[in-house]
This record gives C-alpha cells, structure tokens and sequence, in this order.
C-alpha cells in the first residue's frame, strides 16, 4: 500500500511539473493575433461556413495556427463577454463574433477596451451607437438566394413538363407549391425567402404560362433537426414541389432526401449526404471580409462600420450544382448573375411583386433598432427596394403576396 | 449426481474502509479517467500539444489569468447554490429534479421587475422587489410538485422534470413578447440592474462568490443545528418514525421545498440581475442536473459540495481551453470527457463497497480482515467421525 | 463415511469483520432429526443457508451422502435433494398451492400437479388443498405448502428455520407428527429453534452454536434444557422470569368497544373491551397479523379509530395527537420485523433519537432566575419579567439543544448497558439487542405510566432478554401499567400476570397466567375457544375483565 502512495505521489508531482512547464510558452512576435467567437461548433453549418472561412483566410494572410485562437458554444448572453475579454487577455488584435445575439455583449466589450477591434456579423448597432472600434458585416446574399431560386425554378419547369408533378403540387390558382422551412419570422429571413421566391417566380413565369406559390413555416430556433424535419415533412404533405430552408441543421435536407423531394440548401452543399435531391447551395462567403478585416488591422487602417459583401467582391456564392438540377440551370444562372452584377436586374424589383394586390411605392423600414422598431428610413427608391444599404443587415420584412406563413410558432 | 463448478468470482460487502484510502480510490479514478482521456486526445486531436500540453492547457484554462480566476470562482459558487438547494430537499429523500425550472422561473421574475420597473422606482427598491420576486417565483415552482407529493403522493421526480420545460417554455414565451420581430434573444437591460462590487472581473464575480458562500454556510447550520434541520433528516431516515416523533410531514415536505425553490430562484436572481442582465431559455446552463452530481459526490455535505463543484468547474473551464488549443473546434469533447470522470468516480464506489474474491484463493486466510482464530482451533479441524456419543462439550 | 447424509468441515462465513460462522463442523445423519440450537444470532440460519445455496461459504468444504458438494445458488441445493423451509415463506400469494409448488420447475400439467401433491401429502400426513389461493391460506397452511414445495422436488434432507415460531400450540403438535412421518421415510431433517422445549420433543440430536461456533454436539436423550441452555449461553443461569407481585391499582388505561380499520379498510381490531392496571403485566398473544400492530397504533395516536373509545386516568385521548399523548404519559415502544421501521430513525445516532419525542421543547437552556424571600418587591418584579422574557425565548428556540439529548442518551448506555461506541454511532451499526435497548430506554426516560412494549425481546440473545424483563419488572413494581405484546407464550405465562388473546381482531378473553396452559390460550388463539362467549366463568378467566361500574 505504501509503495502505491509513493508511486502515485510522485506520478502526480511529475505531472504537475510538466504541466507547468508546458503552460509556459505563450510566445509573442509581430503576428498580429485574431479571435473568434462561434455560437454553436462545426456540427452547425451556419458556424462551420465561418469557421472554414476564418481559417482560410488566416492560413492566406499568413496568420499561423497559434496566432487564432476559436472559442465555441458561446451562448448568447453574458458568456459572450466573458469569452471576448478572454480573446484580448490572450493578446488578440481582433475579435470576431458570429451570431445576432452577440452583439450587445460585443459592444460592451469594445466600449471596454477600446484598442481591440471587434467584428461582427449580422449584427445592427454599429452604424448608429457611435462606438469606433465596433464593426457591422454581411453580404447581399439575398441576390444569392435569387440565384438559387433561379435553379429551383429552372427544376421545376423541368418537373412540369416531364408531368412529374402530381395533383396536390398545384395551388388552387394552379400555380406550383414550393416550401420553406425558416427560422423566425424577422426580416433576415423574409429577406431571405422573399428573394428565393422572386427567383424561382421569374423563370417560372418566363417558361410556362403558371407561377409558383409558397408556403413557409417557423421553427423558432435556429438549430434544431427535429423541428426542421417535421417543418419539411409538413410542406412536402401539404404538396410543395421543392423545399428550401434557412436553417442550421441537416433536418429539411435529410427529410427533402427520404422524400425524393428536390432542396435548395444554405451554407454549403448537402451532396454528400443528399446526392438525390440536391439542386444547389448559396452561401455567404466570408473570406473576402474576413480579408480585408486583417489587413485593416495589419496595417492600422478603419474597418468600415457596415461592411456588405457583393456578388463583385465573391461575398456571395454558390456551391456546385448537384445532380438533382435541372439541365441548362448552370448557363441559366450565369446568365442572371451578369444581369445582377451589371445592374441590369435587380431582386426587389416592385414591379414583379405585389402587397395586397398593390405595387409598394414606399416602404419605412426599421433600419436604426430600437426597442418599438420605428420604421425609420425610406427604403423603395425609383421602384426598387434597395435591401442592404442603410446598414449591411437586411431589413426587408414585407409579405408579399404569393407567400403563406403556415405558423407563428 | 453432477458436480457443480465452484464460482469463479464471487463479491463480498466491506464493512467499512478508512477514509484516507476511500479518498485516495476517488481521487486514482478520476487521474486514470483525466489519463485515459488525455492520451486518446492527445492522440487524435488536429493540433496535440502533447501529452502533458493535456494538463498544461487544463491547468491555465482554469487558472491562466486573473480574469479566468475569478470566472472560475464564480461559476463554482453559482453552481453550489443550486446544488446547496437541491441538497435541502435531497436530505428528505425528496428528489427535486426541477433545479432548472426553478432557476428559470427566479431569472424571469427578475427580468419582469428590471423591464417594468427598472428606471421607474428608486434601485434600491427595484432590487428588493427583484430579490423577493425572484424568491417567490423558484419557490412557487417547488412548491407546486411539493403540495400533490404531500397530498396525493404524486411522483415527485417527474412532477418536477415537467415543470422544467413548462418554465422553459414561460421564458421564451416572454422573450417573444417583448421582442417579437427578434430570434429569441434579448438585450441585456441597463436600468435596475445590481451593480459590480469593484473594478473589472473581480467587480462582477464577487456578488455570487460572497452570496452563495455565505447561503451554504447558513444552509449547513440550518441542516445541523435548527429543529427544521432536524425534521428534515427525520423524514429523510423513516418517514413512520418522524410521524410518531409527531412531525406533520405535509407541512414540512412543503416548507422544505419552499426553501430549495426559493434558494434556486435566488440563483436565477444573480443570472439575471448582475451576471447576464437578460434572460433566455437555457440560462439555467443545466445546473439543476450538475448540481444534482455535485450533491450526490459531495455526500450531501456542504463542505465536499463545496470541493467537487469547484472541481467539476476546474474541468470544464480547463476542457474548454484543451479544445481551444489542442485545435477541436466541436465542445462535446470537453463534455464527453467529464462524462467520462463522472464514469470512473461512481465506478469506483464498486470498488470501495465490494471486495471481489476469485476462486482457488478461498482457503487462504486474509490478511487485515480475519480476526485472530481461536487458540483451540486444533480441536475443530479435527476429522469428524467420532462426534458419536460426544457429550457436553465445554 | 456414508452413514452421514450431509457432513461440514471447518465452515465459515465472514461479512466484513464479523464472524457469522467460524470454523463450524456439523454431521447429519440419515433418517434423523437434528435440532440445531442457539440463540439470536448465533449463526444457525447463516450456515443454513450456506447449505441451501443462498451464501458462498469463506472456507470449508461441504460433504452430500459422502461426495464433496459445491453449492452456490438454490438450483445446485435442489440437485443434492437439499430444501430449505425458510422462516420468512417465499410464496406467491395470487397463485394457489399448486401452482406455487411447480414455480420454476420443469413442470407436468396442472392436473397431475395436483394429483402428486395429494400423493405426497397423504403419504406424511399433511393436510393441503391444491388449488387454494396463498392468500386465503393460514399461516400453518401455507407452511404446508412450503413443505410440500420442498418435497416435490426430491429433496431427502430437509431444513426447517424457526417453522414454529408462527404456529400455535396445535399445530406445532400437527407439525411435528408429520416431520416423525417423514423421517420414518428415510428423510433427514434439520431444524432450526431456540425452544428447549421443542428440542426435547421431536429431535435425536442436538448441536449448539454459540456466536459463530460449533460447541458440540449430544443425544437429546442424555440431556436436558438446563445443560442446553448451558451450552447455548457458555454459563450456567437461571431460566426464570421473576413475577413480582401485582398491586391492583386503579386501571390507567381503559379500551371500550375500539374497532380499528387496517391499511386495506377490514376490521383490523373489533369491539374490543379491556383495561391496564398500574402495576401490572398484561400481555397479549395472537398469531401475527391478529390486530396488535393496529391496536398500538390507535392508542400511540397514529391510527386513527372507526369508533370506540380510549380513556387515559378518566379522559379520552382519541383524536389527540401522539406528543399530547406521550405528554401524559403513555409511551410506545414497537419493534417490528425489521426491528428499525418504526421509533428509531436508522441513520441517525443515539444523541440524535434520543431527542425524538422532546425536540421541540428544547430551548436555549437560560436558566430563570431564582426569587428569593430578600427581594425587594422592584428586584421581584424585574426578575419575574426577565423569566417571562427567556421563558419567551426558549419556547420559540430554533435550534435544538443536542447537549441535553446526549445526557440522556449517555445515562441509559449507563443503565441498559448498551453497547456502543460513542453516542454519535448511527443507530443502525448497532446490534438488534442494543438497538431495542435504545428504544426501550428512550421510551421509559419519559416515566410513563403506562407501556406499551411490543416485541421487546424479538431476536435477542438469553443475557439481554433478562435484562429487557428485569427493566419490566422495575417499571411494574414502580406502578407503571404495561401492555406486554409477545410471541413466546413461554414467556407471557412467566411474565404476565394477566394473558389477553386476540383472534382476527376479536377478543378472546382475558386469563390469569399462573391458571391457565398453553393449550387453553392455544385454542383460544386459532379462534377456537371464545371464552367471552362462555357462559357463566370457567376456570382461569380474570374477574374484571369487563369495566364495570365498579371502578377501584
């Protein structure tokens, strides 16, 4: 028994030795040091897009493992603050936060230390709180989203004139049932699934002489297989054609899978796991500005408040076509994307949608947040809704006709 | 007639063990676990740091700087809050899984008072109103299982476990309320809240640290000294004898289970008051069911519950940085591997409660255990034949 | 070597530290009964177990009909043709006879179940009806079952533990011819008692145990229950119960027409009439399950009563709640079969029961002050309020004052001489002797002038039972009036001076002890003498067995 004691007493004190030998080697250089803060971890395709991205661009700019440090499964409360006080003890330059609801606790940690900049996307406040080192980020990606509602649209001519479509696909008005499973009914989302609606409409109506329809569905939350599935199980019963979603799981894309039923996914391709129902992906790239947020801090320039990435600057993507698009969707979208890019088109034109039976002319939307959400900015300029201008977080939250919301879960 | 095989292993109960060894036995179980788990990491893991780079990163994600000192101790007292609560009714054999309901239901009460009162009434006022809300909102959520366990002897575990999803569902009920065009979350709120007792992290972590010290304290005394303690205990051992003691033990199954909610609602009071100044549906981080090992590892005692819950956070907080550095950007590591201890910890009891014997030992004498055989013990291996006509044997 | 149907060599059994068995050699031999004698917790049921398979032994060998036997569970015990006859029946209670007697066998259909019972039991005298449910059975009956059980699947050397203990005097006589007829079968038979008594009835030999060991070994016919008792206890000692003489003293406790309801809503006690004088031993006997737990509990105040009454010193306490019954003086000590379930809570220590009945009137312990005769009146009047003020403080005092408890707890070890390692031992790492001492002494700390004291020697070794009944005779000649609620009738007709008996609830009447027999309150026991119903007054039933209006 003795011997055991002495064994383990001294197994522990070697332990402890080389532990604190091992904790001692922070080393410090010129590196500049970036940090990152994810809501969820890669099993999160919202978070994992990020991740991918962030170290892609640390590998590029020459930013060596060490020199980013990634906290994740950050709730969004408090916990967030105490992660980025964390980040700038460790002797971060930059901090990187990825979810709405970090926001707040991102602000409060740049007005506490002001020689850190503090990034953050999809966020709100940073055009009007004043704070210099508190940066705003996204992309236009409701043209993504077009796009991609441009190739469900292409397979959805596709189905009908291949008489794959059955009798419950149709709408009263015989117009073709598509679905789409969302998160929470704010204006990211709308944005979202208005743009993909717009998309799938046009080529449509520019093929056959009907239109789509769509029916969407809430889960409230962000991440959760089991809501998703049941939300696309619910649209494909009810008799959508094809399903999109904004939603961080693999619920809708498996449930899309076992129903033979074509999806549009977000944030990255699905193929591997849905080889038969995959159309086609869109994706917000973050590269670019993840980028150019490093160089502005390499070289000591201002990051803008509002960042909002572009089609030009490949903040906007899609994945690879999968095997479920329809042939032709490839030129078809390359088409409409140069028209986007030019000017030429534009997503929220008002005259391709109706509110009530009626054009808008104008709309307020609530681009400075407050708690009432006063509308404040007038959005719809020379007939065109301009989403993503005010502030690089979308705000277009109108319901158009042609779009059902199934439940207010 | 067949021969039947002798048992290959067969267990016997000890009767007790010193304490020195008990501990020692614990504490081997939880190394081997940290062992095992370090070396599959540091194995497998995109970035090892190395098999002692494991410990190196344990050690300074629990104690790397002052801020990550502080938050540690924090957490560990927020933590041994719950499980003092818990602990309080646990000792009348009253198993209150609703821990996180509770804590829910005190961070709600709280954030009502803060959203309408807050600015409007004098703070003080609107933290006394806050603290007394918050007390009244963890108890009523006890209170509730506690009234139909007393009457109609309903189950107390599920009964508890629903109302953790019933509270759950009340926050974001409220969340969408005030914030309907939102993704279920909230600002923190700025009038109302309590304020830091210092400067930086110390400032903000000191409140918890102090209160939930100072609550244990105060809860051991009550548990040891007090005729509710002693009731309590009662009931816990043989609910027929504190009914003869003349207990009415309605009343204090109910009484008791004020207390536990309520010191759960004083949790969620300091969540929401002073630590997050918000609320959403997982604020509980499910400390109703880590405080429910704590206590259970800490034989309900507040001094061990104060050990394992500082333990307990020392791993998780050290986890967190071993997946940061060792390059795992998926957090269920550092969950599985305090699973993985949990594991080993209640393993060990096994080993602390049993002896195992194998066979073909069965005739040695055993050493510490065996009193000494009688002195006369040659008489009585002597062969048997001749016990015919043995008359009284002295 | 095949004279000996089962043979143990240096057999033992250790739990932890304690020795239950140490070093035992025992010889069975064909076609005879041995008796295996000891007392409470000698190790007889330990090592019977060890030979039915319930128990590995530590040590030792075990030798069947000559061949060595290894047994570890109760299958390998039914392939050696051993069965045990367990004190505590392991029956089915929804399943009828037959059933029971097939469970787990390989089994023929029911009908020829029942027609090999009948064979068996007409071949040793047995009376069965296959096809009665368990729960409509007597306590004999579903002995029988047991038995037959056993036999059913071969078993030629049988163990009976304790198989008297429930019975009356009757049927253990039944009991004892069919165990003759088995043996005339050729059948060994072990059987496990502490009854001198029944040992010189029906055994050939008998081997003792004391604490763990093998003592020896003797023919019962050279011997006799002195030089057993010798043996059992390893020192000579008188086997009498002193019965000091009675006072009559007015009665303390008076019981009118009570009809008690059980747990399941029958009658568990039904108009039954009696009272307890001051200074004298009632005991009551019945079979277990006759009413006596329900009748403690009515008058301890934890069971409520359908109607009737209960008259303290003149006054009804029904409906009164059990501390305003110990308040007056009525304590109860009950030791049920688990001897922990009731009165004492397991897991707390000495100190800490001790305190069960007067914790909430511990205060903080201030003193008041003494009024002297030099008082000026001011001085008077400060005084008197500042006692009013700490009276008012340690009436509404929180805590609980763990020194006083301690006292007491450390004057009855004193008294009883209870062994324990200090107060603070949790009273369930006590041995069953002491633990009852605990309770008993807690009980008589109040002074009570009347004791109800159930069971108080179940289990106990020879020294503590003497000791328990000395304490009883101390409390009676202190004019203490006690119901004494036992199984040993042996014991009843030594202690008592009066024997109430109980059949399902019912009373049978009420006898003298020095003038009646076991077989008189053996019938009235199996309901089969009523002498409440006898007219005019046969021999032995006490005079005032009914109130009358003529109260002392």
């Amino acid at each position: 028994m003795k011997k055991l004691l002495a064994l383990g007493l001294a197994a522990a004190m070697t332990v402890t030795g080389a532990c604190l030998l091992a904790s001692c080697n922070e080393g410090s250089d010129d590196s500049i040091t970036v940090g990152f803060i994810a809501l969820h971890d890669d099993n999160s395709t919202y978070d994992k897009n990020f991740l991918d991205a962030i170290k892609a661009a640390c590998a590029a700019k020459g930013i060596d493992e060490d020199h980013l440090i990634i906290k994740t499964n950050t709730p969004e409360d408090n916990t967030c603050y105490d992660k980025a006080a964390d980040l700038v003890d460790q002797g971060c330059d930059v901090i990187f936060a990825d979810s709405f609801g970090h926001e707040e606790f991102i602000l409060q940690a740049a007005k506490d230390f002001p020689d850190v900049q503090f990034c953050h996307a999809t966020g709100t406040l940073a055009h009007t709180a004043g704070v210099a080192n508190h940066h705003n980020a996204f992309a236009h990606i409701y043209q993504g989203r077009y796009l991609a509602g441009v190739a469900a649209g292409m397979k959805l001519v596709e189905m009908y004139e291949a008489n794959e479509l059955e009798a419950n696909n149709f709408d009263a008005d015989g117009n073709i049932k598509i679905g789409y499973v969302g998160a929470y009914p704010y204006a990211e989302v709308v944005s979202g699934y208005t743009s993909f609606f717009l998309g799938a409409q046009s080529v449509v109506e520019e093929e056959t002489d009907i239109s789509v329809s769509m029916e969407v569905t809430y889960t409230s939350s962000w991440f959760n297989e089991r809501a998703e599935r049941e939300g696309a199980n619910t649209l494909i019963s009810r008799g959508a054609a094809l399903i999109s979603q904004h939603a961080d799981s693999m619920g809708a894309p498996s449930a899309c899978e076992k129903a033979g039923v074509p999806n549009v996914s977000y944030n990255g391709s699905t193929a591997a796991s849905c080889p038969n129902t995959f159309i086609v992906s869109s994706y917000v790239n973050w590269e670019p500005y993840f980028e150019y947020m490093i160089d502005c801090v390499m070289n000591g320039e201002e990051i803008a408040a509002d960042w909002t990435g572009t089609l030009a600057t490949e903040s906007v993507a899609l994945t690879e076509f999968g095997a479920a698009a329809a042939e032709g969707t490839a030129e078809k979208v390359a088409e409409v994307r140069a028209q986007l890019e030019s000017g030429e088109l534009h997503v929220f034109d008002c005259s391709k949608f109706t509110v009530n039976g009626e054009h808008l002319t104008s709309y307020m939307a609530d681009v400075d947040t407050d708690d009432n959400f006063t509308p404040d900015h007038e959005a719809i300029e020379n007939g065109i809704f301009y989403e993503s201008k005010h502030r690089s977080a979308p705000y277009f939250d109108v319901r158009i006709d042609g779009i059902t919301e199934l439940s207010e879960s | 007639m067949k021969n039947t095989k002798e048992p290959f292993i067969h267990i016997t109960r000890r009767e007790g063990m010193p304490l020195w060894k008990g501990l020692l036995i614990r504490a081997a179980a939880v190394l081997i676990a940290l062992i095992l788990s370090d070396i599959v990491i540091s194995a497998a893991a995109p970035r090892s740091q190395g098999f002692f780079g494991f410990f190196g990163a344990l050690f300074s994600g629990a104690f790397g700087t002052e801020r990550r000192i502080w938050l540690l101790f924090q957490d560990t007292f927020l933590l041994l809050g719950v499980a003092v609560a818990l602990v309080v009714a646990f000792k009348m054999k009253f198993w209150n899984l609703g821990g996180n309901g509770q804590i829910l239901m005190g961070c709600l009460a709280c954030a009502i008072c803060l959203k309408y009162l807050g600015g409007k009434l004098p703070d003080p006022l609107v933290w006394l109103i806050m603290l007394v809300a918050s007390l009244a909102a963890g108890a009523l959520w006890a209170v509730i299982p506690a009234i139909f366990k007393a009457f109609f002897n309903t189950n107390e575990s599920l009964f508890t476990l629903m109302m953790n999803y019933i509270a759950m569902n009340l926050v974001a009920f409220f969340i969408s309320y005030w914030y309907p065009n939102g993704t279920a979350t909230m600002p923190p709120l700025t009038e109302g809240v309590l304020p830091p007792l210092g400067e930086g992290q110390m400032g903000k972590s000191l409140l918890p640290i102090l209160l939930f010290a100072v609550v244990t304290a105060a809860i051991y005394l009550y548990l040891r000294f007090s005729k509710h303690g002693y009731e309590v205990a009662l009931i816990g051992d043989s609910k027929n004898t504190a009914r003869y003691a003349g207990i009415n033990v309605k009343k204090v199954i109910i009484r008791t289970l004020i207390l536990s909610g309520a010191l759960c609602g004083l949790v969620g009071f300091v969540l929401t008051g002073s630590v997050n100044r918000m609320i959403h549906d997982t604020m509980d981080n499910n400390m109703g069911f880590t405080g429910i090992m704590v206590a259970w590892m800490g034989n309900l005692d507040p001094l061990i519950m104060a050990g394992v819950s500082f333990f307990i956070n020392f791993l998780t907080r050290g986890m967190a940085q071993v997946c940061t550095k060792f390059g795992f950007t998926s957090e269920a590591l550092s969950d599985t591997v305090v699973g993985l201890v949990y594991f080993f910890f209640i393993g060990c009891e096994f080993f602390i409660r049993y002896r195992v014997h194998f066979a073909g030992r069965q005739n040695k004498q055993r050493g510490e255990e065996t009193p000494t055989p009688p002195e006369d013990g040659e008489r009585k291996r002597a062969p048997l034949s001749k016990d015919a006509g043995e008359k009284e044997a002295n | 070597m095949d004279e000996y149907a089962l043979q143990l060599q240096n057999i033992s059994k250790y739990f932890g530290s304690v020795a239950a068995n140490r070093n035992i050699d025992l010889t069975l031999r064909k076609g005879e009964i041995l008796s295996l004698l000891g007392e409470n917790g000698s190790g007889k049921t330990t090592l019977m177990n060890m030979i039915s398979g319930i128990y590995y032994p530590d040590n030792g060998r075990i030798f069947v009909n000559g061949e060595e036997a290894h047994i570890s569970s109760p299958q390998d015990a039914f392939r050696y043709k051993i069965g045990m006859v367990h004190q505590h029946f392991k029956l089915i209670d929804i399943f009828s006879a037959a059933q029971n007697i097939v469970l787990g066998t390989k089994g023929s259909g029911l009908a020829r179940i029942n027609e090999e019972v009948k064979a068996i039991a007409e071949k040793y005298g047995f009376e069965i009806d296959p096809k009665k449910k368990i729960y409509d059975m007597s306590v004999s009956e579903k002995q029988t079952v047991e038995i037959v059980k056993v036999l059913y699947r071969g078993a030629d050397i049988l163990i009976l533990d304790e198989p008297t203990a429930v019975l009356t005097p009757q049927e253990t006589e039944k009991l004892f011819l069919v165990m003759r007829a088995m043996k005339e079968d050729g059948k060994s038979i072990i059987i496990i008692t502490h009854k001198l008594n029944e040992v010189m009835a029906i055994s050939d030999r008998v081997a003792v145990l004391r604490k763990g060991e093998y003592i020896g070994c003797v023919d019962t016919a050279d011997t006799d229950p002195a030089s057993l008792t010798e043996m059992m206890v390893g020192e000579k000692i008188t086997l009498n119960i002193s019965r000091p003489e009675a006072h009559a003293e007015r009665p303390l406790l008076e019981i009118r027409d009570l009809t008690v309801n059980s747990d399941e809503g029958s009658h568990a006690i039904e108009k039954l009439n009696f009272f307890i004088r001051g200074g004298e031993i009632l005991g009551v006997a019945g079979i277990a399950g006759c009413g006596q737990r329900e009748l403690c509990e009515a008058i301890a105040g934890l069971r409520k009563i359908e109607s009737g009454g209960i008259y303290h010193e003149g006054e009804s306490i029904v409906g009164l709640s059990p501390r305003a019954i110990s308040a007056r003086g009525v304590a109860m000590s009950f030791i049920p079969e688990d001897r922990l379930g009731m009165g004492l809570a397991p897991s707390m220590s000495v100190t800490d029961n001790m305190m069960l009945k007067n914790y909430q009137d511990h205060g903080y312990g201030i003193k008041p002050l003494p009024l002297s005769d030099e008082d000026t009146p001011e001085e008077a009047k400060k005084k008197n309020a500042r006692n009013r003020f700490t009276e008012f403080l340690n009436r509404h005092c929180p805590f609980v004052d763990r020194k006083k408890a301690r006292a007491e707890a450390e004057r009855i070890i004193k008294e009883l001489d209870i062994v324990t390692p200090s107060t603070e031992t949790p009273v369930r790492r006590l041995s069953g002797g002491n633990v009852q001492k605990v309770l008993l002494g807690r009980e008589i700390l109040i002074e009570p002038n009347v004791l109800i004291t159930a069971y108080p020697v179940r289990g106990l070794d020879i020294n503590s039972s003497y000791l328990i009944y000395d304490i009883l005779n101390r409390q009676k000649e202190a004019g203490t009036g006690i119901l004494f609620i036992g199984e040993d009738l042996d014991v009843m007709l030594a202690l008592c001076d009066k024997i109430m008996v109980l059949c399902h609830g019912k009373m049978m009447g009420v006898v003298h002890a020095e003038k009646t027999t076991k077989e008189q309150l053996g019938l009235m026991m199996a309901g089969a003498l009523d002498l409440e119903e006898e007219k005019g007054k046969p021999m032995g039933v006490a005079k005032d067995t009914r109130i009358g209006e003529d109260q002392a």
